[in-house]
């Protein structure tokens, strides 16, 4: 077994080169193609899309895109072509050489140095006969990373015949940032601090990834405050904030952070004597209180309800089809639940359950899957449908044995891959044509249970063991309240893609779980916590910087269904009154701007410009309470200077609603 | 020497009026040194008959087969050797010459969603990731103009948008039916009286200190908004009356008939590319009577609009490409209802224009039209050809929403050299 650090290429390989320092030879393992060639042809960037990994290949030479396909790779290099790519009596004169050192014409250009230890390493592996697996019954089982000094050393772990061994990999791995306005890292490990915030870094290596974090403060960290008995969020918030040194935000003003209530948790904003009672609350209960109220009106029900819809991908309408109307009802089905605070796993139950109105949506068993990955588990099986991806766990096995577990029992329609079959659905492997054994997706170590009856889909969702259903509810109840969620994509969590604050997700669970599985108390832990309440960035010169740490909040943009609501709530008409906005941008403006709808909800009867006129008070007090009504706040002097002069409370109305202010929450 | 006055015409720079011969001889060495002149860049008009045309009953027409390939509908020799079209493509026909036709596009994509996403992004669909039409590639990196760049008529097919690309790239929708006497783009007006009101918004707006990302979006379609608001060519460019009546005759009036021709009103003032829709060719029941009955019939209304908008770019520019595809063939054998089903292993694709050789014909199907027989080609292979053709770099990498780079064009895709010019 060879030191971690010292060397890192097998040195079998460096024994059958005279040249290399004879020093540095200790015991020997020759190199082999699953565990050196392989990583080193995607590292050198070969099995890259765009090169010979690109579905068709390149030059007639293909190979499966980032390795994930290493027996028919080494066929491809082995015995394609007539085994013209390899000359085991002269291995220097090989083609797999002789291309990538630029002797002969190589599309890629010189991949290779003359001497290198990539060069060293493929000639000895050559030259030993161009092995496949020297022992099959060895397994990579753990890859880890540490920092010497300001380079990355990878060791990975290899167990197999009651025999342990421990490799430096380093110059076989591939590494790469979660963030490189923090820090950065080159091919060969090498990184380097360029920003302030934190960083994971990672190495890749045979299938596995192993990470580092790396933190850079904002500044000194401020002496710890006193401890005060907090909720576990703020908490948590705290000792972030310290941990990067990051300054946060002041609280945001009262009104805004009403607004922000309103708006988020109702759709609307809030209304004059709202604003009124909230400043008369006690100033240390006023939130709390607020959200209590808030939670159990009939508005929160159907914001909750749109948004479930939202992240189960529901379809909007359903036409008089019995497709439609199944959606119809699955729509139904999760608004009632959305009134109600049952626990989410009841609402799981229904939609995992004996054909389901939610995964009859989807034909293809492979749909299905991918969407109940995708919505409920937060995680994109689907790149496994093609591939193994580069940065996430699955494998296709994974994808189709866990597309299997979606079969349906019944004739399936044309184009798809289920077949008839009694009591369970088979899925066929369009490759090879056998039928796929269901198994669930490996979330943890320990295999699940080998069914594909609903129940156990349903078992494994919320299995507690990696929790990922309810890890990605709080992502998105988080991402809603907050504009944007700890881990971004919401549906791309992986071990790759690390949340902006673990802790936090982690407090979001706990107090999910201890809310009984239930909605409204995440929502409410999230709605009164001190990250919500902080105040929106200004003109300071970092403000992006501050903003992705979750320092500052973020302005928002309201959906535009909540847009429509609102407009047509402050001012005071129907909400049919306003169409349904188109979802193009553009024509959403110009619809805004110019169309009819607007100019007749401006003239409708017993709107808000009538009822200001039948108050009667001064332009002044006028425009004060619009501005209340439609911003939950009073004109500044500027304003007041701008539009009191020849005062048009039709105009300023429209001017408020369709303002930038309006539409973006801060 | 050569005399200036013979010159000058052809180059067409007017800086011979009050230059010396010596600042016209240099000036026109320079303009020689230039690997191409500078002019408009090329501009794409998509029509897209969506639901799968039926290659046989349009542009591979097949007289010899027997009746239960060829159906009911009868096929005409064209101009071109060995090429049929559909009897009442006769216009069509006699245009042919003009146009470019592949008749061996093959892919194995039988669904309207994954089909349409491969025509249109020239890739096949991914679960992960919408890529982006060819005409929202062309339009990513411009600047904000009055007059959108990219236009649907009346909208755009599911895939037909920006894909993972920002919202600014995706089409202006038009909306409604320009074939109807009342047509009109909703909102490009601004309503009498409501100066005051757009003024105070710009007041209101223009505070306000540092801006996020989505406010900088959202203002960017505010100022665009307000930009083809006041500009009265956009209005110009998107009113059909504007046009005499023999015009829209020649059209036709029907639905297909002016969204062509609001096409070229569109490309002719500057839009980048329009995609024109054109619904109801998913024919599973008696395709002979759902494409020769109705009003207008679906295979004149084909003729009509395109042989008219072939003969208007003819006598312009020439910098308009026009591209006639949809998601699929059909099966080349009747069904039990005497329709046509889902056929992805062979289609046809017409072609003119910009960059397009003119009367070339690229492959062949076999007798009943359900393989390619020769110059077998794939939907990447149009899209790259269309991109060759559109002189767009097929290099240019297009970012994701999580910072991958994917090439415009998909890597193994080929520029069918057969129709390029």
């Amino acid at each position: 077994m060879r030191r971690a650090g010292t060397l890192s290429l097998p040195v079998f390989a460096i024994a059958c080169l005279a040249a290399v320092d004879p020093g540095r030879v200790g015991p020997t393992r020759p190199p082999d193609f699953v565990l050196d060639v392989l990583p080193l042809l995607q590292r050198q960037g070969c099995a890259s899309a765009y090169c010979h990994g690109a579905a068709t290949g390149q030059a007639g030479f293909k190979l499966s895109l980032f390795g994930s396909d290493p027996a028919a790779d080494h066929a491809a290099i082995t015995r394609a072509l007539g085994g013209r790519r390899l000359d085991l009596a002269e291995p220097e004169q090989s083609l797999l050489l002789q291309k990538p050192l630029r002797r002969v014409a190589h599309g890629g250009g010189r991949r290779l140095r003359d001497g290198s230890p990539e060069h060293i390493l493929l000639l000895a592996w050559i030259a030993g006969g161009a092995p496949y697996q020297l022992d099959a019954g060895e397994r990579l089982t753990r890859l880890s990373a540490h920092r010497a000094e300001s380079r990355l050393v990878v060791e990975a772990r290899f167990s197999g015949a009651g025999r342990e061994r421990v490799e430096d990999v380093t110059e076989l791995s591939l590494f790469s940032s979660s963030d490189d306005r923090v820090a950065s890292v080159g091919r060969d490990g090498t990184f380097e601090v360029v920003g302030p915030g934190e960083a994971f870094l990672f190495a890749r290596y045979g299938g596995r990834s192993a990470r580092l974090a790396l933190v850079q403060r904002f500044a000194a960290p401020p002496p710890a405050p006193p401890a005060a008995a907090a909720a576990p969020l703020d908490a948590a918030f705290a000792a972030r904030m310290r941990e990067l040194g990051l300054e946060p935000a002041p609280p945001a003003p009262p009104l805004r952070l009403l607004r922000r209530l309103h708006l988020d948790l109702t759709g609307m904003p809030p209304s004059s004597q709202a604003q009124r009672r909230f400043l008369e609350l006690p100033a240390d209960t006023r939130v709390a209180t607020t959200v209590t109220e808030l939670l159990a009106t009939k508005a929160f029900a159907e914001m909750l309800g749109r948004r479930l819809a939202e992240w189960l991908e529901l379809p909007a309408f359903g036409d008089e089809t019995p497709a439609g109307r199944r959606a119809r009802d699955l729509l139904a089905r999760v608004r009632a639940f959305a009134s109600t605070d049952d626990p989410w796993p009841e609402l799981t139950a229904t939609l995992l359950g004996e054909r389901s109105a939610f995964l009859q949506q989807r034909d293809d068993p492979r749909d299905r899957a991918e969407l109940v990955a995708r919505t409920l588990l937060g995680v994109r099986v689907g790149c496994a449908r093609c591939h193994d991806h580069p940065h996430d766990r699955w494998r296709r096995t994974d994808h189709l044995a866990f597309a299997a577990c979606f079969a349906d029992p019944r004739p399936a329609p044309r184009d798809t891959m289920a077949a008839v079959a009694a009591g369970g659905g088979v899925l066929f492997d369009s490759e090879t044509g056998l039928p796929v054994t269901p198994r669930l997706l490996p979330m943890v170590a320990d295999a699940l249970a080998d069914d594909h009856r609903p129940q156990s889909v349903h078992a494994f969702v919320h299995e507690q063991t990696h929790d990922q259903a309810a890890r990605s509810l709080c992502n998105r109840v988080f991402a809603w309240l907050l504009g944007r969620g700890l881990v971004e994509p919401l549906d791309d969590h992986r071990d790759t893609n690390p949340a902006t604050h673990e802790s936090w997700l982690a407090v979001l669970q706990a107090t999910f779980h201890a809310g009984g599985d239930r909605l409204r108390p995440l929502v409410a832990a999230i709605a009164t916590s001190r990250v919500y309440g902080l105040d929106t960035p200004g003109d300071e010169a970092d403000a992006d910087a501050r903003t992705r740490w979750f320092a500052w909040r973020h302005s928002k943009a309201l959906d535009r269904d909540t847009l429509r609501r609102a407009i047509t709530g402050v001012l005071g008409v129907e909400e049919a009154a306003l169409p349904v906005l188109p979802p193009s941008p553009l024509r959403r403006r110009l619809e805004l701007l110019n169309g009819d709808a607007m100019v007749r909800a401006l003239h409708a009867p017993g709107n808000v410009v009538e009822a200001l006129a039948a108050l009667g008070g001064e332009p002044r007090e006028q425009l004060e309470a619009l501005f209340e009504v439609c911003l939950t706040r009073l004109p500044t002097a500027a304003e007041r200077a701008a539009l009191l002069p020849s005062f048009d409370a039709e105009a300023c109305a429209f001017a408020l609603v369709m303002s930038r202010e309006f539409e973006f929450l801060r | 020497m050569m005399d200036p006055a013979r010159i000058v015409p052809v180059s067409a720079p007017r800086s011979d009026l009050g230059c010396t011969r010596r600042q016209l001889f240099l000036g026109l060495a320079a303009a020689a040194l230039l690997p191409r002149p500078v002019r408009t860049p090329r501009r794409l008009v998509l029509v897209w008959l969506d639901g799968g045309a039926s290659h046989l009953d349009t542009f591979d027409g097949k007289p010899e087969a027997g009746v239960h390939i060829r159906g009911d509908l009868p096929s005409r020799r064209t101009p071109l050797d060995g090429v049929f079209v559909g009897e009442r493509l006769a216009g069509l026909a006699a245009r042919l010459p003009r146009c470019a036709l592949i008749r061996s596009l093959s892919h194995g994509e039988g669904n309207h969603d994954r089909g349409s996403h491969l025509l249109l992004t020239g890739r096949r669909p991914s679960p992960v990731l919408v890529h982006p039409s060819l005409p929202a590639a062309m339009v990513k990196d411009l600047e904000v103009p009055a007059l959108p760049a990219f236009v649907a008529v009346p909208d755009a097919p599911e895939y037909g948008g920006a894909g993972f690309l920002p919202a600014s790239a995706g089409p202006f929708e038009v909306g409604g039916d320009p074939a109807r006497a009342d047509f009109s783009v909703r909102g490009l007006e601004a309503p009498a009286g409501s100066e005051r009101r757009r003024d105070l918004l710009a007041k209101l707006d223009a505070q306000g200190g540092a801006r996020s990302p989505a406010e900088r979006v959202r203002d960017r379609f505010v100022r665009q908004a307000a930009a083809m608001t006041a500009d009265p060519a956009v209005r110009e460019a998107f009113d059909l009356a504007r046009e005499p009546d023999a015009v829209r005759a020649r059209y036709g009036r029907h639905r297909l008939g002016q969204s062509c021709l609001l096409a070229r009103r569109l490309v002719g003032a500057g839009t980048r590319a329009v995609l024109v829709r054109d619904v109801g060719w998913d024919h599973h029941l008696k395709i002979a009577s759902a494409l020769t009955y109705g009003f207008p019939p679906k295979l004149d209304a084909l003729d009509q609009a395109l042989s008219a908008l072939v003969d208007d770019l003819e006598e312009g520019a020439g910098d308009v490409l026009v591209c006639v595809a949809s998601e699929f063939g059909r099966t080349p054998r009747l069904n039990p209802a005497g329709g046509r089903d889902h056929w992805p292993r062979a289609q046809s694709v017409l072609l003119y224009g910009a960059g397009i050789a003119r009367g070339a014909v690229l492959g062949t199907t076999d007798a009943k039209g359900e393989e390619p027989a020769s110059d077998p080609c794939t939907p990447g292979d149009l899209f790259a050809t269309l991109v060759r053709a559109l002189e767009i770099d097929a290099d240019a990498a297009l970012r994701t929403p999580d910072g991958r780079p994917v090439r415009l064009v998909p890597e193994d895709a080929k520029p069918l050299a057969a129709v390029l010019a």
